[in-house]
C-alpha cells in the first residue's frame, strides 16, 4: 500500500543536525542474586581423582651402600627443592584449574557473575558464564547509541504513533 | 539544506499479531518485492509468537513455566530472551521483573487481551482464577545454567516476557527489512526503526495523548510530541488501555512486582527512546509503576530519554529526549 503523498511542506533553513544520546552514567552491573551455575542437569558432579605419579620400586636385589656425608646433603637439598616444587606446581595447577572453572561475562557493560557452591571444601569460588549475546549489545550501548537525528525540519504528518500496547 | 522529497515509495502492511495491531513500512521502489517481503515479517511474528505465548499450552515458554521446579532447557531464542528479560529486571531494581505471571493471572488477565474484554467483569465466581503460588516478582531465585542453556523456575513461579518479547520481535523484524531497505515496525504501539527513508531525516512518529475518559470518543489520535526516529526503537508502556474489571474493581495488565498486584501509579504512560526496543519496554514500564517523582529522577539520573505523560495528560521530558522532540 502506498503512504499518502507528503506535500507542502516547509523546510526551514538550516542543516540538519546529528546528535546523540549523551554517554550515560547508567551503571548495570549484574552482580550476587542472578543465579547462575554451570552445574550440569544430568550428570552428578565430577570431583577429579587426585593426580598421583608413580614411584619407582627399587630393584630387586640392588645392592644398598652407605652414602657420605655430602651425598647426604644434596640429596637432602634435592629434596628440598622437589618437596618445593611440587608445593608450587601443586599451587599453580589449583590457580590454573580455578582460572579455568572462572569466567566473568562481560555483556556489552553488564557483568554478570555468579558463585556457585563446590563439593570440594577449601575450593575456590566458581563463578559461571553468561554467554554473549552480542558483541554490541550490551545494555549500556542499547540505550546510548546514536538515536535518530535532531531535525530542524517539521514534521509534516506522522506515519504512527507509540502508545500503550493496542 | 535537507529537503523532504514529496515523493514516498513506501509499502506497508497491517496484521494482528502478538495480541496486538501490527504495521510494517518498507521503503523500496519495487512495490511488489515489497509486499512480499512484508508478509514475510508477519509470519515472522507468527513465529515468534507461537513459540512465546502464553495463552497456548503448546509453546515452548507453556511447556518451561509448566515444568516449574526443574533444570529445562530452552531454545535459543527463548535462551536469550529469558537471560535478557534478568539482566533488565537486576537493571531496574525488580520494576521490570518476568515471573509476575501469576499475579497477572490473578487479576484475571489469563487469555488473549481480546477475548478478555467481552468477558468481563466475572463477579460471581463462575471463572476460574489461578491461585497463585508466588505472586510478587521472584527474579533472583531463577536459576540458570550457561553451558545448557537450562533454566529453573521456582516452584510455582511462571515467566510473562510479554513486551520485551513483542520488542525483540520487532528488533529482528527490523533487521531482517533492513537488507532490503530503510523500514518501520509497529508492534502495537512500541516502534522500531531501521535507516531513514530516502530523503527523509528519519521516520516521522508521534507520541501519542494517552487515552482515558475524557478523551476516549476523540475522532483523531492527538500526539503530545513528534520526533523522527531512525535506526531507534520508541516503546510506550501504559495503564490507558488494558484495563478491565475485575471482581468489582478496574485493574490494569501491569503489576508491581515488589507487591504482586495492580500497579497504582500516578502515570498513564511512559515512552522510552533507545536503540533497543526490549530495553526501552523495561524501562518503561519500571518508571511507570516507580510513578512520576521516582520514575522521572531515576531515568534523568540513568540519562534515559524518556517522555512521561501523567494523570493530567502532562508531558514530563527528560534531559536526554530534549534534543529529539518537537512539540505539537
Amino acid at each position: 500500500m502506498k503512504m499518502a503523498m507528503m506535500t507542502n511542506t516547509t523546510v526551514p533553513d538550516g542543516s540538519m543536525q546529528n546528535a546523540t544520546v549523551p554517554n550515560s552514567t547508567l551503571t548495570t552491573v549484574i552482580t550476587g542474586n542472578l543465579k547462575m551455575t554451570n552445574t550440569s542437569m544430568t550428570n552428578p558432579t565430577v570431583t577429579k581423582p587426585p593426580v598421583t605419579k608413580p614411584v619407582a620400586a627399587p630393584k630387586a636385589g640392588a645392592p644398598t651402600k652407605a652414602k657420605p656425608a655430602a651425598a647426604n646433603r644434596s640429596a637432602n637439598l634435592l629434596k628440598s627443592a622437589l618437596v618445593v616444587g611440587s608445593l608450587v606446581a601443586t599451587i599453580m595447577g589449583a590457580n590454573l584449574a580455578a582460572q579455568k572453572d572462572q569466567a566473568v561475562t562481560t555483556l556489552a557493560g553488564t557483568t554478570i557473575t555468579a558463585g556457585v557452591s563446590t563439593a570440594q571444601s577449601g575450593n575456590p569460588q566458581q563463578v559461571a558464564v553468561v554467554p554473549n549475546l552480542a558483541t554490541d549489545s550490551t545494555l549500556d550501548n542499547l540505550l546510548n547509541t546514536q538515536l535518530a537525528p535532531i531535525p530542524t525540519i517539521n514534521i509534516p504528518t506522522v506515519v504512527t504513533r507509540s502508545r500503550s500496547s493496542r | 539544506m535537507a529537503m523532504l522529497t514529496n515523493q514516498t515509495t513506501w509499502s506497508s502492511h497491517h496484521f494482528y499479531a502478538m495480541g496486538s495491531q501490527m504495521t510494517a513500512w518498507l521503503d523500496l521502489a519495487d512495490q511488489s518485492l515489497a509486499d512480499q517481503t512484508l508478509r514475510q515479517v508477519a509470519a515472522l511474528f507468527h513465529a515468534a509468537e507461537a513459540r512465546l505465548t502464553r495463552f497456548t499450552q503448546s509453546s515452548e515458554l507453556a511447556q518451561v513455566n509448566a515444568q516449574s521446579g526443574q533444570w529445562t532447557p530452552l531454545s535459543n531464542v527463548l535462551w536469550r530472551l529469558v537471560v535478557r528479560a534478568l539482566q533488565l529486571a537486576k537493571a531496574t531494581d525488580g520494576y521490570f521483573d518476568p515471573t509476575i505471571l501469576n499475579a497477572l493471572e490473578a487479576t484475571g488477565y489469563d487469555r488473549d487481551f481480546a477475548q478478555l474484554i467481552p468477558q468481563t467483569p466475572p463477579t460471581n465466581g463462575t471463572r476460574r482464577l489461578v491461585a497463585p503460588q508466588t505472586t510478587r516478582g521472584c527474579w533472583p531465585q531463577v536459576e540458570l545454567d550457561p553451558a545448557q542453556h537450562a533454566i529453573r523456575l521456582p516452584t510455582g513461579t511462571r515467566l510473562d516476557l510479554g513486551g520485551i518479547a513483542k520488542g525483540d520481535t520487532a528488533q529482528q523484524a527490523v533487521a531482517f527489512l533492513s537488507q532490503w531497505g530503510p523500514c518501520l515496525v509497529d508492534a502495537g504501539g512500541d516502534l522500531v526503526a531501521g535507516d531513514a527513508p530516502a530523503g527523509w531525516p528519519g521516520w516521522p512518529v508521534g507520541i501519542a495523548d494517552p487515552v482515558d475518559e475524557h478523551n476516549a470518543g476523540a475522532a483523531m489520535p492527538r500526539d503530545l510530541a513528534q520526533l523522527w526516529l531512525k535506526n531507534s526503537a520508541l516503546a510506550t508502556s501504559g495503564v490507558d488501555y488494558r484495563r478491565w474489571q475485575h471482581n468489582g474493581a478496574q485493574v490494569h495488565h501491569l503489576i508491581d512486582p515488589h507487591t504482586g498486584t495492580t500497579a497504582t501509579t500516578d502515570l498513564l504512560t511512559v515512552s522510552v527512546l533507545a536503540a533497543d526496543a526490549a530495553v526501552a519496554e523495561a524501562w518503561a514500564k519500571a518508571a511507570l509503576i516507580a510513578g512520576a517523582a521516582a520514575g522521572q529522577a531515576w531515568l534523568t539520573h540513568q540519562q534515559i530519554a524518556a517522555a512521561l505523560v501523567d494523570q493530567h495528560h502532562q508531558l514530563l521530558v527528560t534531559p536526554a529526549l530534549q534534543p529529539f522532540i518537537q512539540p505539537v
